[in-house]
């Protein structure tokens, strides 16, 4: 065995545990270090890395995606459990104490594996709540292990974790399979490698049949052992009509249970929680879509009107307009004396008046704002409520519910959704997710936008805009659920329950995000103003708006002008859009175009950061084959939009 | 009732049988019967053969009339009141497990028939009573014919509700207890049980549009419609007071 004996040869610690009781707190607690924290499974999709230390001795922590098994369905879960079977690591279990027989399932499978670990029952508060008493020293001595009790978000219980986590050990708790399946393991521990640190884990995940598994082992033993493994799964699968994977589970749910009754005391009135109500009229098939309606209402307000109408008045004539550009091209008029530098800043293509105004005039205060309302939806623990009120939507798309996750954080970041499909059960609904990310769901930035751009027009223009996507949307997604192989897999997420929001949270969340768009999007403007400079002073431009001249004048209807606003919308769809919002500030596009303008650029190329990430998450060929195939649906509706829009003769 | 305990047991056999003879008979308006020709209505009657030996019979028969199970007026018998009583015990119970045999286990319509006609004689009063709860008191057989009511349907509300439903069946709100987990796709149900849902649990119906949602111990969770019909879950009965 290559297990270091003790605490101190081992140096990093997992935080693991079911998805959505607060790892990522615990983690952030532990480490400093942000974290992104919800009030839904599937917040963390990727291991984040940090260090801590922890009474005097530092640990390298690993914060990771939720997992109910190391028996894993999802992308994410995955990465966990890989972590959790490779890594000679110390663990820690957070776990959601008013849950506790989910928790003890998990614990019972690390025991398994032969980790190293401390329970957190963790979310005490909401145990108590329901009246439920847990008797931690009963549990440290059925397990064996050391266990705390924490309120994370508090902050309540975190120095007695600290002082555990030296302590860590492996748990005395084990499960009693059926006879079949004890013979079948310890025949399978003499074909596997000695050497090998999680062998019961790695025997119970084959015997159960778990397809990474036999993947992952497969390579890495002779074809003999191979063989011998098979051959024990199938004697003795023949000597029970249910299947193993069931017997396994069904064991381990027992032993939990039997843990549970020995350890919790609920009282017989189970006390409700007081958002457990709404929480129900949430995804009520009645109520639930008047509650949906409003809370578009109230983002409608918040972002289109107040950020996108007001606050961008506000900075852009203001601030801008009034103050910061005419100073700035009072400055570089005075310190530079050649013209075409003078261009490269304050020009009509200038760092300083093209560039600095989109991105902190026009887009920041309406990305801030959505982030925030979002921010919020995300703690309350909104959003999966979503995915069932949109489950059957989404089967016409070829994908179930959970979809709705990855979809709706397009909303906020088509980049970030991208790496979110992760959550999703196949290949196949992580495709089509990834395409209809990059196709028409406009991220904060560009939506925000198209709000305001759509805002002082009639009604009917926004019905079109919507309708238009939606149909694009519902056709090409029902292409691609016909067209790829396989059936949308079976839905299967959970609802955690309403929680109050902290303030603090949101909004450091919000300020993070708001540091990450400054980050990421700000160098884009600058570099897509620089581009359009350059291709300005060199006469390209005009080349190109030539060039352009059948697709954009002819086709779609618009202005030559706009061809800049499509050509910096390769960098960034919100940067194009911005584009078109000046055009439209100057006059330049009349009721039809404004629309047409939109409905392209909303369906334009995924931006640069997105694009990558797809190459990232779906590999080269897929990501290009989609960006290419976005590209001709873009213009091939906006086309046809306004030849509809201008035979109708509709005034808008 | 008890049949005396004079009489052998490999009789006791040919008494139900007969009993369920006249029962089936008195059904179908055919009472009485004549005891000289029994042998070829019992082939008639009866979906199965019974021991074509005459000689047996009419001793069989006397021995019925002597403990006024049967009324014998000349060539004619029928069923006495006591007679019809104990008939009724034996025609549920062949019934019952025909139905169970049928609805349950999908067993042919050839073994059904030999197998019910076994069992019936070995069902003490007990397991009947629990099959007609398991099967939520049903009125008729497979062939159509009615199953004769007892205490327990009478006592029970919910004649017409099963009490093993597929958890998509059950009134909004209501908590059952799992009882199995119907289903080819494996993996999803193995995914269900490391949430806590399987076998012995108790699962509550939160809502069933516009998706099904469920509530085990702490954990509420969504789930697609077929799985509200592979969940089954066994209702606590619940009866009159």
């Amino acid at each position: 065995m290559t297990i270091p004996a003790t605490v101190e040869d081992a140096a990093t610690l997992i935080v693991t545990g079911n998805p959505n009781v607060g790892k990522s707190v615990i983690f952030q607690l532990l480490t400093g270090c942000y974290a992104t924290v919800s009030n839904y499974p599937g917040t963390t999709v990727t291991v984040s890395r940090s260090s801590a230390s922890v009474e005097g001795r530092t640990f390298r922590v690993c914060d990771t995606p939720g997992l109910n098994s190391l028996q894993v369905s999802s992308e994410d879960e995955l990465v966990a459990r890989n972590l959790l079977l490779d890594d000679h690591a110390i663990v820690l279990q957070v776990a959601d104490a008013k849950n506790l027989l989910r928790a003890l399932t998990l614990t019972l499978e690390l025991a398994e594996a032969g980790c190293r670990m401390v329970l957190d029952l963790n979310m005490a508060d909401e145990a108590r709540e329901r009246r439920m008493a847990i008797d931690l020293e009963g549990l440290r001595g059925l397990l064996g292990i050391p266990v705390a009790a924490t309120i994370a978000t508090q902050r309540w219980g975190l120095e007695r974790l600290r002082r555990a986590l030296p302590d860590a050990c492996r748990p005395r708790a084990s499960v009693r399979y059926p006879s079949v399946i004890k013979d079948a393991v310890s025949r399978m521990l003499r074909v596997l490698p000695e050497a090998w640190p999680a062998r019961k884990a790695f025997a119970l995940l084959w015997l159960a049949g778990d397809r990474n598994i036999l993947e992952q082992l497969k390579p890495r033993l002779d074809p003999a052992s191979v063989e011998a493994l098979e051959a024990i799964t199938a004697q003795a699968q023949e000597q029970v009509s249910s299947r193993l994977g069931r017997l396994i589970a069904h064991a381990r749910l027992r032993e939990a249970q039997r843990l549970v009754n020995r350890v919790v005391t609920a009282e017989e009135s189970a006390h409700l929680p007081r958002l457990k109500p709404l929480g129900d009229l949430a995804m009520h098939p009645l109520w639930g879509l008047p509650i949906l309606a409003g809370v578009l209402a109230l983002m409608y307000v918040l972002v289109g009107d107040l950020a996108a109408q007001h606050g961008v008045d506000f900075l852009e004539e203001r601030v801008f307009g009034h103050y910061l550009i005419p100073a700035a091209q009072w400055m570089v008029h005075g310190l530079v004396p050649w013209p075409w530098l003078q261009a490269l800043f304050v020009g009509e293509y200038g760092l300083l008046t093209m560039a600095l105004p989109y991105a902190f005039a026009i887009i920041l205060p309406i990305v801030g704002m959505f982030f925030l309302c979002f921010g919020f939806l995300e703690d309350v623990g909104y959003l999966p409520r979503l995915s069932v009120m949109a489950n059957r939507f989404c089967r016409l798309l070829g994908l179930n519910g959970k979809a709705v996750l990855p979809l709706v954080l397009g909303f906020g970041c088509d980049t970030m959704a991208t790496m979110t499909s992760r959550i999703l059960d196949s290949e196949r609904e992580r495709v089509i997710v990834t395409l209809l990310l990059a196709l028409g769901i406009p991220c904060s930035a560009q939506l925000g936008v198209i709000m305001a751009m759509l805002a002082g027009r009639p009604l009917l223009a926004l019905g079109i805009w919507l309708g238009v996507l939606f149909a694009v949307i519902l056709v090409v997604g029902q292409a691609a659920s016909r067209l790829l192989p396989g059936d949308a897999s079976p839905f299967l997420y959970e609802i955690p329950p309403l929680r109050m929001p902290k303030a603090s949270n949101i909004l450091i969340k919000t300020a993070g995000r708001v540091e990450w768009y400054v980050k990421e999007a700000v160098p884009l403007f600058f570099l897509g103003t620089l581009a359009l400079f350059l291709l300005h002073a060199s006469g390209l431009l005009a080349v190109l708006e030539r060039l352009g001249r059948p697709l954009i004048v002819s086709w779609l209807g618009l202005p030559a002008q706009a061809t800049g606003a499509f050509l910096v919308g390769f960098l960034r769809r919100d940067f194009g859009a911005a584009g078109l919002f000046m055009l439209q500030r100057n006059g330049m596009l009349d009721g039809v175009q404004i629309v047409v303008s939109l409905v392209t650029i909303t369906l334009f190329v995924p931006c640069i950061a997105q694009y990558f990430m797809m190459v990232k998450e779906r590999g080269w060929k897929l990501a290009n084959l989609m960006a290419g195939f976005v590209f001709g649906v873009a213009f091939l509706v906006g086309g046809l939009l306004f030849r509809v829009l201008s035979a109708l003769k509709v005034a808008l | 009732m008890r049949l005396p305990a004079t009489m052998m047991t490999s009789t006791r056999e040919q008494i139900e049988e007969l009993l369920e003879l006249c029962w089936t008979a008195a059904e179908d308006g055919l009472e009485p019967l004549d005891r000289a020709r029994l042998p070829t209505q019992l082939r008639c009657f009866l979906p199965h053969p019974i021991e074509p030996d005459h000689a047996v019979q009419q001793d069989t028969i006397e021995a019925m009339v002597q403990h006024g199970l049967l009324l014998a007026e000349g060539p004619h018998i029928r069923l006495s009141e006591a007679g019809r009583l104990k008939a009724q015990e034996v025609v549920r119970r062949h019934r019952l497990t025909e139905v169970l045999l049928h609805v349950l286990l999908d067993v042919s319509d050839a073994s059904l028939e030999s197998t019910a006609c076994q069992v019936e004689h070995i069902l003490n009063a007990e397991v009947t009573e629990a099959v007609c709860l398991f099967l939520s008191h049903p009125p008729s057989c497979p062939h159509g014919r009615a199953i004769p009511r007892s205490r327990c349907c009478q006592a029970s509300r919910a004649t017409v509700e099963p009490l093993v439903v597929p958890v998509a069946r059950l009134p909004l709100g209501e908590t059952a207890q799992i009882v199995f987990i119907h289903t080819v796709r494996h993996a999803y149900l193995q995914r269900l049980s490391a949430f806590g849902l399987a076998p012995g649990r108790p699962i509550r119906l939160c809502q069933t549009h516009p998706a099904l949602v469920v509530r085990v111990g702490e954990t509420e969770l969504a789930l697609d419609d077929q799985a509200g019909q592979e969940i089954f879950v066994r209702r606590t009965p619940r009866l009159a007071s």
